[in-house]
């Protein structure tokens, strides 16, 4: 016998094993006597719908665009959970507010919520600078759903950060200040009116606190160009909080996130 | 010739990949082994916690809110051995103290001397009118530390971050109020939130939940059948904030009602109602409702209502 036939069989038999692990790990270990009866009709989750869905446009604006106005259009067109999202020009998709005013047009081309995130998220994978800071801000995910959405859940985790990364080293200000107040507890403490304290942000869940992370981007957004209150504000308070050391840290910090930048 | 070695390679890989496979050698394996020293204290008190299931031919555990280190080994043998009792209390005991720190080296003893409130039976429940006063809110929370700061030593995080694989392991020997609790609080086993941890554990409890959920069901779980009402269409009808579970059925108003209203049955006195008009469902939706009522009322006959995920008393 050969070596080369040695080796075959040697790679058939390490292919025996791994096929076999494999399915043993991705079927259910517990035997199940009942099965979900007939008439309990499960949900099928967003990533399932995903992967199997025709792509409906192949340019990434197009797409943004079709999400964007899709979701001007729910405030007439929508009910119950579709209309729960409205487009903040400053910020990206945010929560709607419930007694915010109608949309100016009848239907979006999008009309159910799912159609809209799948878009939003097909939209930013392909490379729609405004669709991956707004699916990075919002991934128009539903809290609720979370368990039962988790590969869409996880597709945001793995793709957000390093959206926001690319958005502030484009100069994106937005991208910086969310991130700052995403790392800062205390962000909106004491601030009105700002839109972007509405809500904690669904980037706490991946981006966990640190004062020094946030003011190195306060910092980075006002050397951007953002001149809010809020982050005047924050830069004072956290900036009296840390050690000198800490301050001096965090502009070093920042400098070099800016030196990346290409406003 | 080639062919059929090569084939004979591949069914062998296929054999040793089986005989690889944990589950495959060890059916009733449970978690991975912790560590620990044996039991110094004899079983003298019951302190399981309840399932429809659980085995009978089992000692009594160890008294609630003893240190659980020294019993690991016990316990997991037990749990083992088909003992879902001993795999709940591996549960809760473990999940308890997940990230659990000493307080301060003399916690306890700070308890005994400034916690009003008596040390055993501990109450783990807040509440439910509120705190007395900003003083009783304080002593409660000490003593809550205190217990913690007992049961918890000796456990690390690899130990603690077993306790979902004990809980499951109970509800795949057949407890009930495991299946349920299982189903219904997939971020309690696996925290943080959206960790690598909690995105594994999910996409398993996805797959999973329904039908453990439908087995208890069938079992005649009154918890069983409250989160399928819930799931259905309660929490729906009222507005409420759809639960975990919840979002991996559609609404179905016939299975809802149904479900609710054999739920409300199993309350003290109401017992006996008589059937309900189904008002709300049209027609079709009515006789549907009513057929699934008779078929599944005698399931729940005798029933009592039981707290929802003992595991889970604790954090309550």
């Amino acid at each position: 016998m050969g070596r080369a036939t040695l080796g075959v069989i040697g790679v058939a038999f390490l292919l025996g094993i791994g096929w076999s692990v494999t399915r043993h790990e991705n079927a259910s270990p517990l035997p199940i006597t009942a099965a979900a009866p007939s008439g309990h009709a499960e949900v099928a989750p967003v990533m399932d719908d995903v992967r199997s869905g025709p792509l409906p446009t192949k340019d990434a604006d197009t797409a943004w665009r079709r999400v964007t106005s899709s979701i001007a259009c729910l405030g007439s067109a929508g009910s119950g959970t579709v209309a729960t999202f409205v487009v903040d020009r400053s910020a990206g998709p945010m929560r709607r507010d419930p007694d915010a005013e109608g949309s100016p047009c009848e239907h979006g081309p999008l009309r159910d919520w799912r159609t809209i995130q799948r878009e939003l998220e097909r939209a930013a994978r392909l490379g729609s600078v405004e669709a991956r800071f707004a699916y990075a801000s919002d991934p128009l995910l539903l809290e609720e759903r979370r368990a039962a959405d988790v590969d869409a859940w996880a597709s945001w985790r793995e793709h957000a950060p390093g959206y926001l990364d690319e958005a502030i080293a484009r100069g994106d200000a937005r991208a910086a200040v969310l991130v700052a107040i995403t790392r800062d507890p205390a962000a909106c403490d004491g601030v009105s009116g700002d839109p972007r304290c509405r809500g904690r942000p669904a980037l706490a869940w991946i981006l966990g606190p640190d004062p020094g992370e946030a003011f190195v981007h306060y910092l980075v957004a006002r050397t951007l160009g953002d001149t809010s209150r809020l982050v005047d504000e924050r830069l004072v308070t956290l900036g009296a909080q840390l050690e000198p050391a800490e301050v001096d840290a965090a502009q070093a910090r920042a400098q070099e996130i800016l030196g990346r930048a290409r406003p | 010739m080639r062919v059929v070695l090569v084939a004979g390679a591949v069914a062998l890989g296929v054999w040793a990949g089986r005989a690889m496979s944990p589950d495959v050698a060890m059916p009733e394996a449970g978690p991975a082994p912790a560590a620990s020293a044996s039991p110094r204290e004899p079983a003298s008190a019951p302190a399981a916690p309840s399932g429809v299931a659980k085995a009978a031919t089992f000692p009594a555990l160890p008294p609630a809110d003893v240190a659980i280190a020294p019993w690991i080994d016990e316990l997991t043998a037990r749990a083992r051995r088909g003992d879902t009792g001993a795999a709940m209390r591996l549960a809760a005991d473990l999940l308890r103290c997940e990230g659990w720190r000493p307080s301060a080296p003399d916690a306890a003893a700070l308890a005994t001397r400034y916690g009003r409130l008596p040390w055993q039976p501990v109450d783990y429940t807040r509440p439910a009118s509120g705190w007395t006063s900003e003083a009783h809110a304080r002593a409660w929370t000490r003593n809550r530390r205190a217990v913690l700061d007992r049961v918890c030593p000796g456990l690390d995080d690899t130990m603690t971050a077993q306790a979902g694989e004990w809980l499951l392991h109970a509800a795949r020997l057949g407890d009930t109020d495991a299946m349920v609790c299982y189903a219904i609080s997939p971020d309690a086993f696996a925290k943080p939130v959206l960790s690598d941890r909690w995105v594994q554990w999910t996409r398993r409890w996805r797959n999973e939940a329904l039908p453990m959920m439908m087995r208890a069901y069938e079992a005649g779980d009154p918890r069983a059948l409250e989160a399928l009402g819930w799931a259905y269409g309660s929490a729906r009808a009222h507005g409420l904030a759809m639960s975990p579970f919840a979002a991996l059925v559609e609404p179905d108003p016939v299975r809802g009602t149904v479900y609710g209203e054999l739920y409300m049955r199993l309350f003290p006195g109401q017992e006996d109602l008589p059937p309900p008009a189904w008002t709300g469902l049209d027609a079709s939706q009515a006789r549907e409702a009513a057929a699934l009522f008779e078929r599944e009322r005698p399931r729940f006959a005798g029933r009592t209502l039981l707290p929802p995920c003992s595991a889970l008393t604790w954090f309550r």
